[in-house]
């Protein structure tokens, strides 16, 4: 594993957004873990639902704010049919250029509405939830927005929820 | 990702996360984290691999399943087809 060759890809991390973007950032780090809830049916009766932090947006939606030093912790809602062909991305902490020709690699609603065609998942949720994967300044995130889409996915039912980083 | 899906894990929901630096993952400690070892901006895989993002996808659905403590499990996804991964992790490419 390459993280095992001697680098240490959090302290890598923690001084280039700190020389190059936001010196006020560190890590949060917790001593424990979070609550773990079991998925309580089959997965092939599993209502899905689908994070991502890779800055996927509607055209029509407001990008993310590539530009802030703190990041932005605001998240677009994207209906789970969507085309792919019709998302955008604004990120500035990866090259978006091969999620754009092929967003699979990073949201794979292709794949999964395969299964739930398939029947390897009971269905999807209608709805996506879309974060942008730079943020600096956590406080907000945690306090609001986080708590705001948590509160979508239990009104929705959902049984389990993927999250992706990018 | 990790701050995010602790958050819904406190409101108690099941979640089942991907992480691409292990080390980042043991920091924040969310319930449940699926190590794949792919560059960023390719989580799942190349692209047009449809492949190997389905199975990327897939063994997420698995360990969802069956992992039945808290911790990071190694998918054993790993990239070798260049140094792009390797390169990104000492911020040396994108």
């Amino acid at each position: 594993m390459l993280e095992s060759r001697g680098a240490n890809f959090a302290q890598i991390e923690r001084d280039h957004v700190r020389s190059r973007v936001y010196a006020a950032f560190d890590w949060h780090p917790f001593d424990r873990f979070s609550p773990y809830t079991p998925l309580r049916v089959p997965v092939s009766e599993a209502r899905v639902a689908f994070v991502t932090t890779a800055g996927v947006h509607l055209p029509e939606q407001p990008p993310f704010d590539t530009a802030a030093d703190a990041g932005d912790s605001s998240w677009r809602v994207i209906p789970t049919e969507t085309p792919l062909a019709e998302l955008v991305l604004s990120h500035g902490g990866y090259d978006t250029r091969r999620a754009s020709a092929d967003p699979n690699v990073v949201l794979p609603l292709d794949h999964l509405r395969s299964f739930a065609a398939e029947g390897r998942i009971g269905a999807l949720s209608p709805d996506t939830y879309s974060f942008m994967g730079y943020v600096a300044d956590t406080d907000r995130l945690l306090r609001d927005e986080a708590l705001a889409v948590a509160a979508f996915l239990l009104a929705d039912r959902v049984d389990l929820v993927l999250l992706a980083p990018t | 990702m990790g701050l995010l899906q602790r958050a819904l894990d406190e409101a108690g929901l099941c979640t089942l996360s991907i992480t691409q630096n292990m080390e980042i993952t043991a920091i924040i400690m969310p319930s449940r984290a699926l190590y794949v070892g792919h560059p960023f901006g390719l989580t799942f895989g190349d692209v047009g691999d449809g492949e190997t993002q389905r199975r990327v996808l897939d063994a997420m659905l698995d360990a969802a399943a069956t992992m039945t403590h808290r911790g990071i499990r190694d998918s054993g996804f790993e990239w070798d087809r260049d140094d792009l991964r390797y390169r990104q992790l000492r911020k040396q490419g994108c």
